[in-house]
């Protein structure tokens, strides 16, 4: 009966290693950006300035990549690593855990809101998947305060890749079952109306900052940040500003919290849709430029940059 | 650990696996040591809380079975209590009532008294294995039961490890002579075990912890504000939440103690089935529901001493039952409707002179009137025990008044309709069998047919909750 048990507990394992990849399109795209973003730089015979940009749903919504990838040109080899619902803590181990697999990018650009730069949770069992080491297990359970079945659940899941995606796989199938469940989901988000506070923003934020940076400077990496525009003008990000200036770690915010039509977004105020996609994008890709045609780190730049023509780059 | 983790598989897998490959009396003492280990596990502090009363209980029982003095008996019966429930008290609601004497004081006009607020942790499970220390007591004070004469059969009739946390709370005259005796080793029980564990898992990870998402977003105004969908939709999920979730519970843990030899009561039996509110308390956590009909209501009087004391004896048995589960106002008043309910039900039996309730044919329509009533009225005592707090249940119940209809509520109710069916249909299935389980009687292949779905069910649909099991809390 054990037998039995172990038999069908491999044929599961097995199945959501071979098979899931292949049938999920989000975990396709997922799995293949993880795999670019392990190899970024390690080819450094083209001369190209080698450029990762990770974060999360928002960057996913939020920026036209293949505009980004077009603006920059040839001289760039760019590439994204999305994976939703990821915060700070996910992606210091994450970019930690890249660094390790032998990812060498010359510039990093993390894009995440004030708050997930703040918060203290991870995506789950999805981050140990992907974004976090076995060896960094200990770290993470003392950086979150999670207590023993939290940390070995996310044990688990560094190992077993049906423990790690088995949300995914939910979310795949229910998604099949019932297509509209998504427009539930969106309808029913947790969307946090509390004004962050400037001053809570800068403290946290400074020392995460200084952190991340001593990560990729030990790997030879410049870091640039990216603040997407929520709608909520309180977004803490003048003392996100302030504390990556103070870190000396250029942050761009092509667009200020609050000064986008509600029409422009897709929810209730976090996604942008396609058409505030193409405004963001615009604004942000010469700020990436300048950003990226300087070898040093610039102190913050944070304008607002207007476009006469929203047309893509060519 | 939670059952439903990976933690838990493989404790309780080294656990079987060593236990079989031992003599009885080796494996209670390596199940004692393996239940301290998983009780260790949530907070390594409280271990001595148990032990403590775990002592204290065994040297009381043999002191009483030992005596014929009465008072000496009392006297030993009562510090027994006293220590049990004053930990129970102290760690469970010693803050709840500071903050509401201090509440009391502030309406009363008296501001800032200081009051004495201690951060007091609970500690896991104690609100059942107090109640199950205490059934013990009481049986060996009253004779009904012999005292335990090994400390590490009565220790481990209090903590092992399957009904440690969240019951379900075992009578002594059932689990501790199954600790008192050898376990024999059957395939067939077994495998079953197995297959309550999946059964377990399919409730709480797929039914429950999906219901979950829909009862959070509702209660907590993710769906809108307080409208008549809106409550209706959270209440329903609510309700088949909180019992894939209680019932799931259950089920592993009779499934791992089954792993192990042991059996433990049945909790549940189709509680939305029922047909009126005593029927409701025959179905639902019955082994907390017998508990207190005979350790707080028979010993208050149950129904001996005329009807005024036979309503009286009802609510302060429903209202301590609620207090049982929180240290809330809102378990109060979810307690207190429902000894309100069942007085009425005695009141119009005795006023049709009807003694036992009469149980009407399954597919009655008679029957199914009374289910759909009973159901909603068990739906509204939901509000209270799901909200934060009196007022905010309140607040959800005057939505019932307000009409609004939005696309997603219909996305919502089928999503509803989608996870609480299966356990619908299964209930049903075994209210027809008269299983104590679905595959209970069920020819091998169509258990392992059974298993496989249902493996496959919890492979596919399991929410990534983690949500603590809700009885874990109280």
């Amino acid at each position: 009966m054990f037998a039995g048990c172990v038999a069908v507990s491999l044929a599961v394992e097995l199945t959501a290693r071979i098979g899931f990849d292949r049938v999920s399109k989000i975990q396709r795209r997922m799995a293949d950006e993880y795999q670019l973003a392990t190899t970024i730089g390690t080819d450094r015979l083209t001369g190209r300035r080698h450029v990762l940009v990770v974060g999360n749903s928002l960057l996913n919504a939020d920026v036209r990549f293949d505009w980004v990838r077009d603006a920059l040109g040839s001289q760039c080899d760019t590439r994204r690593f999305v994976i939703e619902q990821t915060s700070y803590v996910d992606w210091y181990y994450g970019l930690k855990r890249l660094f390790r697999r032998g990812a060498r990018p010359d510039v990093v650009v993390v894009m995440l809101s004030t708050g997930q730069w703040t918060g203290t949770a991870i995506r789950g069992d999805y981050s140990a998947q992907y974004l976090i080491d076995m060896a960094d297990l200990p770290a993470v359970s003392r950086d979150l305060g999670l207590n023993p079945t939290q940390a070995t659940n996310l044990a688990f899941s560094s190992v077993s890749k049906f423990w790690g995606v088995r949300a995914e796989i939910r979310n795949f199938v229910l998604g099949h079952l019932m297509p509209d469940l998504g427009q539930l989901m969106s309808f029913s988000s947790i969307v946090d109306r509390n004004p962050i506070l400037d001053d809570n923003v800068a403290r946290i934020a400074h020392a995460r900052i200084v952190r991340l940076k001593a990560l990729t400077d030990m790997h030879g990496a410049k870091l640039v940040l990216v603040l997407p525009p929520i709608i909520a003008v309180q977004d803490g990000a003048a003392g996100f500003l302030r504390a990556g200036s103070a870190a000396g770690v250029t942050t761009l915010r092509p667009v200020a919290s609050g000064t986008l039509a509600l029409r422009l977004y897709q929810d209730a105020g976090f996604h942008l849709n396609q058409t505030g996609a193409d405004e963001f994008t615009n604004r942000l890709i010469p700020l990436l430029r300048a950003e990226l045609a300087t070898p040093a780190a610039r102190t913050v730049t944070a304008s607002v940059v207007r476009q006469r023509d929203s047309r893509p780059p060519q | 650990m939670f059952f439903d983790t990976p933690i838990y598989i493989l404790f309780l897998t080294l656990v079987t696996l060593a236990y079989w490959r031992l003599r009885w009396r080796q494996q209670n003492l390596m199940l004692l040591a393996a239940s301290y280990v998983f009780y260790g596990w949530w907070d390594v502090r409280f271990l001595g809380l148990i032990a403590i009363s775990t002592v204290v209980d065994f040297y009381c029982a043999k002191a009483i079975a030992a005596s014929q003095d009465t008072e000496r008996r009392r006297a030993l019966l009562t510090l027994s209590l006293v220590i049990n429930l004053g930990f129970l008290a102290t760690f469970k609601y010693f803050n709840f009532f500071m903050d509401s004497f201090a509440s009391t004081l502030e309406a009363m006009g008296f501001h800032q008294t200081p009051i004495a607020v201690l951060r007091i942790l609970l500690p896991p499970g104690i609100s059942f294995y107090t109640f199950q220390e205490v059934a013990y007591i009481v049986d060996v004070y009253k004779r009904k039961l012999e005292p335990a004469e090994s400390l590490v059969d009565y220790a481990l009739f209090i903590s092992l490890f399957p009904h440690l946390i969240a019951g379900p709370i075992q009578r002594p005259n059932h689990l501790l002579p199954q600790v008192q005796a050898p376990r024999t080793f059957n395939p067939d029980r077994f495998f079953d075990g197995l297959l309550l564990i999946l059964s377990g898992l399919f409730r709480k990870a797929v039914i429950a912890d999906n219901c979950a998402l829909l009862a959070d977003a509702a209660f907590s105004g993710r769906m809108g504000p307080p409208s008549f969908a809106v409550v209706a939709i959270g209440t329903y999920a609510f309700a088949w939440q909180i019992y894939g979730d209680f019932s799931g519970y259950s089920d592993i843990a009779r499934g791992s103690a089954q792993l192990l030899g042991f059996h433990f009561m049945v909790n549940f039996r189709q509680p939305y089935l029922a047909t009126s509110l005593q029927d409701f308390w025959r179905r639902w956590h019955i082994s907390l529901s017998t508990w207190l009909r005979d350790y707080l209501y028979i010993p208050l009087g149950g129904n001996r001493d005329g009807e005024a004391r036979t309503y009286r004896n009802l609510m302060l048995t429903m209202l301590l039952g609620g207090l049982w589960h929180g240290a809330n106002w809102t378990f109060v008043v979810w307690g207190g409707i429902h000894g309100v309910g069942l007085s009425i039900e005695r009141f119009i039996r005795r006023l049709l002179s009807r003694e036992e309730q009469a149980i009407p044919a399954f597919w009655s329509p008679g029957a199914w009137i009374s289910r759909v009533f009973t159901f909603h009225l068990v739906c509204l005592t939901w509000v209270f025990f799901r909200a934060p707090s009196v007022s905010e249940a309140v607040t959800l119940l005057r939505g019932l008044g307000s009409f609004v209809w939005v696309p997603e509520y219909g996305i919502a109710l089928r999503f509803l309709a989608l996870f609480s069916a299966p356990l619908f249909i299964v209930d049903l299935f075994n209210e027809f069998r008269g299983e104590e389980y679905l595959f209970e009687r069920t020819p091998e292949m169509r258990r392992v047919a059974v298993g496989i779905a249902m493996m496959a069910a919890v492979t596919l649909l399991a929410a990534n909750q983690l949500n603590a099991f809700i009885y874990f809390r109280f």
